[in-house]
C-alpha cells in the first residue's frame, strides 16, 4: 500500500514540472560570436508540444556584463515541413530575471526543431545563433492536469483518519462512562 | 543607479500564490495573537508578534526577491537563499509561539471539528513529538542539506522550478523542526536538557563547517549550470562557488552560535545544567476560545451588515438591478443583434449568471435578495390586495422543475445565449409572468412555485455559507407575536411562509430579510454555518418538510444536479459534433430533436435510473423499511455539491474568459443614445481569446474536486446517521461515491473540451 502512495507522490511532482515556467530550466546554449555571449536556457524539460519557455542571457563577451539593450528575436524552425515556423521576440518584460530576454514560444507540433536566436546589441554589433532540440508531443490534457485532478484524494484521506480518530475517542469515552459518548 | 543593478533589483518574483498564503498566515497569527495578549499580556508581547511576521517576511524575501530570480545564474545568491530558508526564517518563526496562536485565529468550526481531532489524538502527539526529537531533527535537518546539495538533485532544483520548490519547502520544514528544540516554543516541553542544545548546535555547526569547506576549497566547479555562467559580471564562478562556501560557512556559523551564547546565560543564570527542565502545563482551555463568540453574524457587520438590515439599501439594489434589467431589455430589442456587442448578450449570459453563482458560495442567495423582477409587484400590490391564496394542489416544485427543465432545454435549443432580442423577451416574459401571479396570489407565490431562476438559487443555496436564521433560540420560544411569519404593522412576514424557529437552511430563503424587519426582538441574522451541514440535516424544515419526503424536491435537485453537467457538455466541441453527426445520421434537417432527446436523457432518464440503481444497491445494507425511491430521494441530496461544483466552473470559465466584453459593450450603448465618449469602443477586449490560459483549467478541476469532496463527505454523513457509520456505512456508501466519481470525471472531461466561448467576439 506504501509503494503506490509514493509513486503517485513522485507522479504528480513529475507531471507538475511538465508546464512551462519562466527564467529557467535547462542551459541549451553557451556560445559566443563577436562581441557578444548568450546563455540559452529552456523549460519545460523534456520539451513539448504547445508553450515553452526560451530565455536569453545576453552578455558581452569580454568583460561578462550582461547587455540589457539587446534586441533579441527567436526564429522556430520545424523539420516537419507541415509545421508553420514562427518567430517571436524575447523581452524583458517577460522575465522575473531582468537580465534575461524572455519568449513564451508555441511549438506547433511534435518534431525536431532549429533555434535561431539573432541579437542585435547596440555598440556590440550583431550575432547570430543556432541551436536543435527535439520537441516530443504534447501530453493529453488529462495528463498535463492529472495532479489537480487527484487532490480529492489527500482531502478524503484526511476526512476518514478524523473519522476514524472520532470514533475512536467516542468509544474510549463510551468505555469511561463519560459524557460525549453516543 | 547603473541599469545593472537596477535589472537586478527589478528581478522580483511575483507569486499571487505565496503572498497569498503568507498573507492568510499572517492574519491568522495576528487573530489568535490579539486575543492571547489580553489572557497572557506577559507571554504573547509585541516582540512575538514582530518577530513571527519577521520570519514570514524573511521566507517571502528569500522566493520572491531578486534572490530567488538570480540563484540560477550566481551559486553565491543561491546559497544566501537557502541560508535565508533554514537559519533565519525559521527560528523568527518559532520565537512567535505560533501553535497556540495559530489555532486561536482559526475559526471555531475548522479548529474544533476538523483539527481538534487530531489535536487530541495520541498518535499524532506522538509523532510530532518524534519530529521535533533532538536526535531526528538534527538528521532531518543534515541529510537534507546534504542531499539537496548533491550535484544531480541540485541541478533538478536548478532546471525545474516545481523541484526548486520542493527543495525549498523541505529547507523550511527541516528547519522548523530543526530549531524547535532549540527555541523550545511555548507551550512544547523539552525532551532533553537545555544544555544539550549547545552540543546540538555545536555538532550542527561541525558539519555546516565541512560542507561550507567543500565549497570554499574545491578546485573544479562542483555545479556543471553554472559553468555556463562563468564570467557574468567579471566573476569566475570558481570564486563565486568559494564565496557561496564562505557564506554558508562565517554567517551560518555565526547564527548557531548566537543561540549557543543565550543558552549558556541562560544556563548559568538558572544553574540547571545536569537537570531536565519540568515539563510546564500552563496550557489551560481559555486560550483555545475564539475572541468572537458563537458563529459569525453578517447582519452585525459593521459595512456590509448595515446593507443587509437596512430595507431602504436593499430596495435601492433591487432598483439598480431594475435599471440594468431596463437597459438589458432596451438594447436586446433595439441594439445590435450580435450578442457579444449587446447588453442583452453579455450581461445575463456573462456577469450576472457568474456574479450570482460566487455570491452562493461566499455568502448566500443575494441574487433574489436584490431581485428585480418583484419590484413591480411591490408597487401594484398598493392597489391590488392580492388575497387569493395559491392553490393547493400546486403548492410543489413540479411546476419549477419542469420550468427549470424547459430552461435548460431552451437554452441549447433555442441558442437563447446568441439572441439578444429573445433574451430580452424572457426578461419581459419574466416581469409579466412574476407581476401577474403576484398580484392574484398572496405571499410569494411566484418564488416559492413557479421562478425557475429561485429554485436554482434556493438549491445552490444549501451549500452557501450564511442562513438566515434564529440568533437566540431561546428568546423565539418565549415570543407569542410570531412577528416573522405574521408581519406586523408596516413589515410583512415571511411571504414564503418559513417560520424562523423551525427553519433550517436556506431552502425556499429568498433572503429578502423581511422576517429580519419585522422581528421586534432584533434576533434574526445572517449566520455563518459550516458548509455542507444544510444537505445532511433530516429534521422537519418550516413550510417544505423533510429531505426526502418530498419527491418533487428531489425531482428538482435532481434535474439542477445533472442539468450542469448536461448544460455545460453541450457547448463543447465533441458534443456539438456528435449532435450534429446524429442529425445526418437520422436524416434531420436541423438538429433541435437530437439536442431535445439527448438533454432529456443526461438530465431524466439516465439519471433517474443510476439512482434507483445506487439506491438499490444501499438499500441492500441498509435493510427493510427503506424504500429505493425514499433513498434515492434522499441521497440526491449528496450530489448536490458535485452539481454546484459544476455550475460555478461553467459559468466561471465565462466569467473569467469574458471578464472585459462589457466595457466595449457599455461604451457602444452610451454611443447609441448620444453620450458624447471618445473614441471608437475597443471590441479586442470582446474577442476570443486563441489560448485559454492553463490556470482556468487548474482552477476549474481544484473546484470540482471540492465538490468531489463535499459530495463523498454529505452521503458518508447521511448514511453514517442511519447505519451509525463502519463497515456498512462503507458499503451502502461506495455506491454513492462511484456515482460522484462517475460525474467528477464527466466534469473533467468537459473542462479539457475545446469550448465555445459564448458571448463573445471571433477574431
Amino acid at each position: 500500500m506504501r509503494l503506490p502512495l509514493h509513486l503517485l507522490i513522485l507522479a504528480c511532482t513529475l507531471a507538475l514540472c511538465s508546464t512551462a515556467q519562466p527564467d529557467g530550466g535547462l542551459v541549451r546554449l553557451d556560445a559566443t560570436e563577436g562581441n557578444i555571449r548568450v546563455v540559452v536556457l529552456s523549460s519545460p524539460t523534456p520539451l513539448r508540444e504547445g508553450l515553452m519557455d526560451l530565455s536569453v542571457l545576453v552578455l558581452d563577451a569580454g568583460t561578462g556584463d550582461p547587455i540589457r539593450q539587446a534586441a533579441v528575436s527567436i526564429a522556430s524552425v520545424p523539420d516537419d515541413s507541415e509545421l508553420l515556423s514562427m518567430t517571436f521576440e524575447a523581452s524583458r518584460l517577460h522575465s522575473d530575471n531582468k537580465l534575461l530576454h524572455s519568449a513564451l514560444v508555441d511549438l506547433p507540433g511534435p518534431s525536431t526543431y532549429r533555434f535561431d536566436i539573432a541579437v542585435d546589441a547596440p555598440g556590440h554589433g550583431r550575432a547570430t545563433f543556432q541551436f536543435r532540440a527535439d520537441v516530443q508531443p504534447k501530453l493529453p490534457a488529462a495528463l498535463a492536469y492529472w495532479p489537480w485532478m487527484f487532490i480529492f484524494i489527500p482531502a478524503l484521506g484526511v476526512f476518514f483518519i478524523r473519522e476514524r480518530l472520532v470514533s475512536r475517542r467516542r468509544a474510549c469515552a463510551a468505555r469511561a462512562g463519560r459524557p460525549g459518548s453516543r | 543607479m547603473d541599469s545593472l543593478a537596477r535589472a537586478v533589483l527589478e528581478s522580483w518574483t511575483i507569486d499571487p500564490w505565496i503572498i497569498l498564503l503568507l498573507l492568510l498566515s499572517a492574519w491568522i497569527y495576528l487573530r489568535g495573537w490579539l486575543g492571547l495578549r489580553r489572557l497572557q499580556p506577559h507571554r504573547f508581547t509585541a516582540w512575538r508578534l514582530a518577530s513571527f511576521l519577521a520570519g514570514l517576511l524573511v521566507l517571502w524575501l528569500a522566493i520572491a526577491s531578486p534572490l530567488d530570480a538570480l540563484g540560477s545564474l550566481m551559486l553565491s545568491v543561491h546559497m544566501t537563499q537557502h541560508l535565508l530558508l533554514m537559519l533565519v526564517a525559521p527560528p523568527l518563526i518559532l520565537m512567535g509561539y505560533p501553535a497556540i496562536p495559530m489555532l486561536r485565529g482559526l475559526p471555531n468550526g475548522i479548529r474544533k471539528n476538523w483539527l481538534g481531532p487530531f489535536i487530541a489524538s495520541r498518535g499524532v502527539h506522538s509523532f510530532f513529538r518524534f519530529l521535533v526529537h533532538p536526535v531526528t531533527a538534527w538528521i532531518g535537518f543534515v541529510v537534507m542539506t546534504w542531499a539537496w546539495h548533491v550535484p544531480a538533485f541540485y541541478e533538478l532544483g536548478i532546471r525545474s522550478d516545481q523541484w526548486h520548490a520542493v527543495e525549498h519547502a523541505c529547507f523550511v520544514v527541516t528547519g522548523l523542526l530543526f530549531w524547535f528544540p532549540v527555541i523550545q516554543p511555548w507551550p512544547s516541553t523539552p525532551i532533553w536538557p537545555r544544555g544539550a542544545m549547545i552540543v546540538y548546535l555545536l555538532l550542527a555547526d561541525i558539519q555546516n563547517t565541512i560542507f561550507s569547506a567543500i565549497f570554499s576549497f574545491s578546485d573544479r566547479i562542483i555545479y556543471p549550470s553554472y559553468r555556463a555562467t562563468d564570467g557574468l559580471m567579471g566573476i569566475d564562478m570558481l570564486d563565486d562557488q568559494a564565496l557561496a562556501g564562505a557564506i554558508m560557512w562565517v554567517p551560518g556559523s555565526l547564527l548557531m552560535f548566537i543561540p549557543v551564547g543565550f543558552i549558556a546565560a541562560e544556563l548559568m543564570r538558572n544553574r540547571s545544567l545536569a537537570r531536565p527542565a519540568r515539563p510546564t502545563r500552563e496550557i489551560s482551555l481559555p486560550v483555545f476560545k475564539s475572541t468572537i463568540g458563537g458563529a459569525v453574524d453578517l447582519a452585525a457587520a459593521p459595512v456590509a451588515g448595515h446593507v443587509i438590515r437596512s430595507r431602504k439599501a436593499r430596495y435601492l439594489l433591487r432598483l439598480l438591478m431594475l435599471v440594468l434589467a431596463a437597459a438589458l431589455v432596451v438594447d436586446g430589442l433595439a441594439g445590435p443583434s450580435v450578442p457579444g456587442q449587446n447588453i442583452a448578450g453579455v450581461l445575463p449570459w456573462t456577469y450576472w449568471r457568474g456574479f450570482s453563482i460566487i455570491a452562493l458560495l461566499m455568502v448566500g442567495n443575494l441574487f433574489c435578495m436584490t431581485c428585480p423582477f418583484i419590484v413591480p409587484r411591490s408597487i401594484l400590490r398598493r392597489w391590488l390586495p392580492a388575497n387569493a391564496p395559491w392553490p393547493r394542489w400546486l403548492r410543489t416544485k413540479w411546476i419549477a422543475a419542469i420550468l427549470v427543465l424547459a430552461w435548460l432545454i431552451s437554452y441549447e435549443v433555442l441558442g437563447l445565449w446568441s439572441s439578444p432580442w429573445v433574451t430580452a423577451w424572457i426578461v419581459i416574459g419574466y416581469f409579466l409572468a412574476a407581476t401577474i401571479i403576484d398580484c392574484i396570489f398572496r405571499g410569494a407565490s411566484f418564488c416559492k412555485y413557479v421562478c425557475p431562476i429561485g429554485q436554482f438559487h434556493f438549491l445552490q443555496s444549501m451549500l452557501s455559507p450564511f442562513v438566515v436564521t434564529v440568533r437566540r433560540p431561546s428568546v423565539c420560544a418565549t415570543c407569542t407575536t410570531q412577528e416573522c411569519i405574521k408581519g406586523s404593522a408596516s413589515v410583512p412576514g415571511c411571504q414564503l411562509e418559513l417560520f424562523q424557529p423551525r427553519k433550517i437552511g436556506n431552502l425556499d430563503c429568498t433572503f429578502c430579510m423581511d422576517c429580519m424587519d419585522a422581528c421586534p426582538h432584533g434576533n434574526i441574522g445572517l449566520i455563518g454555518r459550516p458548509v455542507g451541514t444544510d444537505p445532511i440535516d433530516d429534521q422537519h424544515r418550516s413550510s417544505v418538510g423533510r429531505l426526502g419526503h418530498r419527491i418533487d424536491l428531489s425531482f428538482l435537485a435532481m434535474v439542477l444536479c445533472f442539468g450542469a453537467f448536461a448544460n455545460a457538455a453541450g457547448m463543447t466541441q465533441p458534443m456539438m459534433s456528435f449532435q450534429l453527426h446524429l442529425a445526418e445520421r437520422f436524416g434531420l434537417a436541423a438538429d433541435w430533436p437530437v439536442i431535445l432527446v439527448l438533454l432529456l436523457v443526461q438530465i431524466v432518464l439516465l439519471p433517474i435510473l443510476i439512482l434507483m440503481a445506487a439506491a438499490g444497491m444501499t438499500s441492500l445494507v441498509m435493510g427493510p423499511g427503506s424504500t429505493r425511491m425514499r433513498l434515492a430521494a434522499r441521497m440526491i441530496f449528496a450530489l448536490l455539491p458535485m452539481g454546484i461544483s459544476m455550475w460555478i466552473v461553467h459559468f466561471g470559465f465565462h466569467l473569467l474568459t469574458g471578464a472585459w466584453t462589457a466595457v466595449p459593450v457599455i461604451h457602444r450603448a452610451l454611443l447609441d443614445v448620444g453620450v458624447p465618449i471618445g473614441g471608437a469602443p475597443a471590441w479586442g477586449m470582446s474577442m476570443m481569446p486563441s489560448l485559454v490560459p492553463g490556470w482556468i483549467a487548474s482552477i476549474e478541476l481544484l473546484l470540482l474536486n471540492g465538490g468531489l469532496v463535499c459530495s463523498l463527505v454529505v452521503a458518508w454523513r447521511i448514511l453514517g446517521r442511519q447505519l451509525d457509520g463502519g463497515a456498512r456505512t462503507l458499503v451502502a456508501w461506495m455506491p454513492w461515491a462511484v456515482l460522484a466519481g462517475v460525474m467528477f470525471a464527466w466534469g473533467a472531461w468537459i473542462i479539457f473540451q475545446p469550448m465555445e466561448m459564448r458571448g463573445m467576439l471571433i477574431p
